[in-house]
């Protein structure tokens, strides 16, 4: 069974929703600006999705008790459904409830939540915790929360990988379409900026551009795609993920090998060489310290290939990374611009590899096949 | 092609019955508590003093030094447990092994310090390599790092449902012929943020948890660890590993009601049984028994006598929740659970559901009652509802009694 993408909804710094983004993705990337310049205590830039305005998506209702993230995940998960066509204007058309599940991939969830009610807990008394703000602590609240709004029944599931998340939580999408769980799965990631978040990341030094947003696929099996008419903008054609581990005995675990054996498993599940891709949406551009070792991977196999960084636009959304990749590869079908590009240039690309690299020795890579624009 | 079996070649525990899953079986047999006052912060302020902590798990007895250093508590129950798991399987090589464990937060405890470090001395005080080490993306790397797996690796935030979510995507990974062997459980520790909030949602007991008791005041939370070793029928026959139960189809649904409660009508909960039962190729006729969620709140335990009622009509179907021993373990609850499903399958003998007294009249359940029940339990079903409106259902079953895998599940 093949999967489709027949349609995507982001919230992020270049843009919201597809079309948005696609400008954006098609022009020069909007400068980071400095994390102390968006109120957070640390010496690093960030990529805040500073645009966004929930009430835009969501109405003004019942958003009071809602984190950042949530909110992300809420406007996507909407922009998303009315991209595909599954729901539109509050209203299934040619998807419904029962069959349609959620899927959400968080490398830091809670921060927001936490960080507030640890003071209230703290500073204040244990009894001024807000029952109602409590849940957000919870880390698989914002996916329960798209289940509310949109009535996604047929399953609901959130990861957490970190940076190779997005692409994981499409893998498992694919396992539960091919195993009939569902007829259609909104799938992808969400991480906000936070302050613990941005803070932690300034302390430890690591210059990751820390970026915001949420990035949501609707994912169907071709045939269900084909039965309701819907635009078929991309095909998944195959997963591949790994870990390895050398002796040094650090937490974080940046390892080339384990993104040079996801590689080479997602070109064997794609039935596909290193030959046949046509252009390499890769992780980089957002922590030069993992960037060294992604490319280091990516060389050693596909020296040759043309090569994009995405991040250069968002930065590192985190858990949304893979599928903020994909969602830039569509927005490239007639093109890359230069400025995205690390090496290589290329017009129309159709088989694309999409690789991420995890912070805890953690790989994943996804082969798919980008599908012409219909006129 | 046909699907996969699934064979649960071994398992481990670190719990507040006990560490290792012997201890942990003789316990809730015995209908034991691990219940006990709060130890590791001050209940003072919060207004309850109970819950189920793990007070014996000496990380040092398992881990090595390095392990020591890198991992907090919570990923250091799991590969504790794993080690169990492991030994009991007999496996020598796990290198292509995938990783799946279930939680709610990962290390909440550490994220809580590093917080209370920032507080009240600043945040320069917060030191870098501790910062490091919080995601809870770790736990399930960290686990594949210990034990030399070098698959796939997932951790699965689904709350109080974690376990059954890593069983169930752990299982369909073999079935379809993705994975041969799987390392797959869950973990969960207590902060003390996490227990005032849940008081403040007025859900936690005062003293005791009292799963379908007219009286019961809600949960009492609890921590612990438990995972298993799972593997393809092919994979485990080739190297000669005996089964000690078959892991059958499960489901999932989600409410999409309310994000703390329960659909009053459990129809989720009702459907993620029915998958369930469906998906291991058996009706509901087959089910000998069924490990409740049983959280001992108002609300889940009328759901769960709901979906009893539902699903299995006039027959009455044995049911227990080790909630009243073990506390609600979040994340690591089904996954704790799923040991005692294999106690069950086991011994035969069904641990009971303790502090029971008053019957309630709206949840009339067949409840293993306060002493545990000799009874002929082949095929059994896992039963959790979570945060979020999650649902999910295991189904456990003596090794060949299960049908074949069916065309749904088709092995791609």
């Amino acid at each position: 069974m093949k999967c489709v993408i027949t349609g995507y909804g982001i919230v992020s710094r270049v843009g919201i929703g597809a079309r948005d983004f696609e400008r954006g993705m098609q022009g020069e990337p909007v400068a980071f600006v400095r994390a102390t310049d968006a109120g957070y205590e640390a010496d690093t830039l960030v990529a805040p999705a500073s645009n966004f305005d929930p009430k835009v998506y969501l109405g003004e209702k019942g958003l009071r008790s809602l984190d950042q993230q949530t909110k992300l995940v809420l406007a996507a998960s909407r922009l998303a459904l009315h991209d595909s066509g599954l729901k539109q204007d509050e209203a299934w058309r040619n998807g419904d409830a029962e069959t349609t599940g959620f899927i959400l991939s968080t490398a830091y969830p809670s921060l927001e939540a936490i960080h507030e009610l640890v003071r209230v807990f703290l500073l204040e008394e244990p009894r001024y915790i807000n029952p109602n703000q409590f849940p957000n602590t919870v880390s698989n609240t914002p996916a329960g929360y798209a289940s509310i709004w949109e009535g996604y029944r047929a399953l609901n599931v959130t990861v957490s990988t970190g940076n190779t998340g997005g692409l994981d939580a499409l893998c498992l999408a694919e396992s539960f379409l091919a195993t009939g769980r569902a007829k259609a799965i909104v799938v992808g990631g969400a991480d906000s900026l936070s302050p613990a978040l941005v803070a932690g990341i300034g302390l430890t030094g690591a210059q990751i551009v820390a970026g915001e947003g949420a990035a949501l696929l609707a994912l169907e099996s071709e045939a269900n795609a084909a039965a309701r008419g819907a635009r078929q903008l991309a095909t998944i054609l195959g997963f591949g993920s790994s870990t390895a581990f050398t002796d040094e005995n650090s937490a974080v675990h940046l390892s080339s090998s384990a993104l040079s054996a996801a590689i080479e498993l997602a070109l064997e599940d794609a039935g596909i060489s290193v030959n046949d891709i046509d252009l390499v949406v890769s992780g980089l551009g957002a922590h030069q310290k993992a960037d060294i070792v992604e490319l280091e991977a990516i060389d050693a196999l596909l020296p040759n290939a043309p090569l994009a960084a995405p991040k250069r636009y968002f930065g590192e959304t985190f858990g949304a990374a893979g599928t903020f990749a994909i969602a830039s590869a569509l927005a490239w079908r007639d093109g890359v611009p230069a400025a995205a590009m690390l090496r290589g240039a290329t017009s129309q690309p159709r088989m694309l590899l999409i690789t991420s690299l995890g912070l805890y020795g953690n790989a994943t890579a996804c082969v798919i096949r980008l599908n012409a624009r219909e006129s | 092609m046909s699907a996969h079996r699934v064979w649960i070649t071994g398992a481990g525990v670190v719990s507040a019955l006990g560490i290792g899953r012997k201890a942990f079986g003789r316990a809730l047999l015995a209908g034991e508590t691990g219940i006990s006052r709060v130890r590791s912060f001050d209940t003072e302020r919060i207004g309850r003093h109970y819950a189920g902590e793990v007070h014996q798990f000496d990380a040092a007895a398992s881990l090595t030094r390095d392990e020591l250093a890198r991992l907090d508590r919570c990923a250091a129950m799991a590969v504790t447990a794993a080690r169990e798991a492991i030994e009991e399987a007999r496996l020598t090589s796990l290198t292509h092994a995938a990783t799946i464990m279930g939680t709610t937060m990962g290390d909440a405890v550490l994220l809580s310090d590093l917080e209370a470090t920032w507080v009240q001395h600043g945040l320069d005080a917060v030191k870098p390599v501790d910062v490091k080490r919080y995601s809870c993306s770790r736990l399930a790397t960290e686990v594949a790092r210990s034990v030399g797996a070098r698959g796939t690796t997932l951790t699965l935030n689904a709350a109080c449902a974690a376990g059954n979510y890593a069983l169930g995507v752990a299982r369909d990974l073999i079935a379809r012929g993705k994975a041969e062997v799987v390392v797959v459980g869950a973990s969960e520790v207590i902060a003390p943020l996490q227990y005032a909030g849940f008081v403040r949602l007025a859900a936690m007991s005062p003293d005791l948890c009292r799963p379908f008791d007219a009286n019961r005041q809600g949960i009492i939370l609890g921590e612990g660890a438990a995972v298993f070793v799972i593997e393809s029928e092919a994979h485990a026959e080739a190297r000669g590993a005996t089964p000690l139960a078959e892991l059958g189809g499960w489901g999932l649904s989600c409410d999409a009601y309310h994000v703390t409660r329960p659909h009053p009508e459990a129809t989720g909960s009702i459907n993620a049984m029915r998958d369930a039962i469906a998906r291991s190729n058996i009706d509901p006729t087959a089910i000998d028994f069924v490990n409740a969620h049983g959280t001992g709140t108002k609300y889940n335990d009328l759901a769960e006598t709901i979906v009893m009622r539902e699903v299995f009509g006039g027959r009455r179907v044995p049911v227990t929740s080790n909630k009243s021993a073990l506390g609600h373990c979040m994340g690591a609850a089904s996954a704790l659970e799923g040991v005692s499903c294999l106690v069950t399958l086991e011994t035969q003998m069904i641990p009971p559901t303790i502090n029971y007294e008053t019957p309630d009249g709206d949840c009339d359940v067949d409840l293993v009652a306060n002493v545990a029940r000799a009874a002929k339990v082949d095929i059994l079903l896992n039963n959790a509802l979570a945060f979020g409106g999650y649902n999910a259902v295991t189904c456990f079953a003596k090794p060949g009694v299960l049908p074949p895998p069916s065309a749904i599940e088709e092995a791609s």
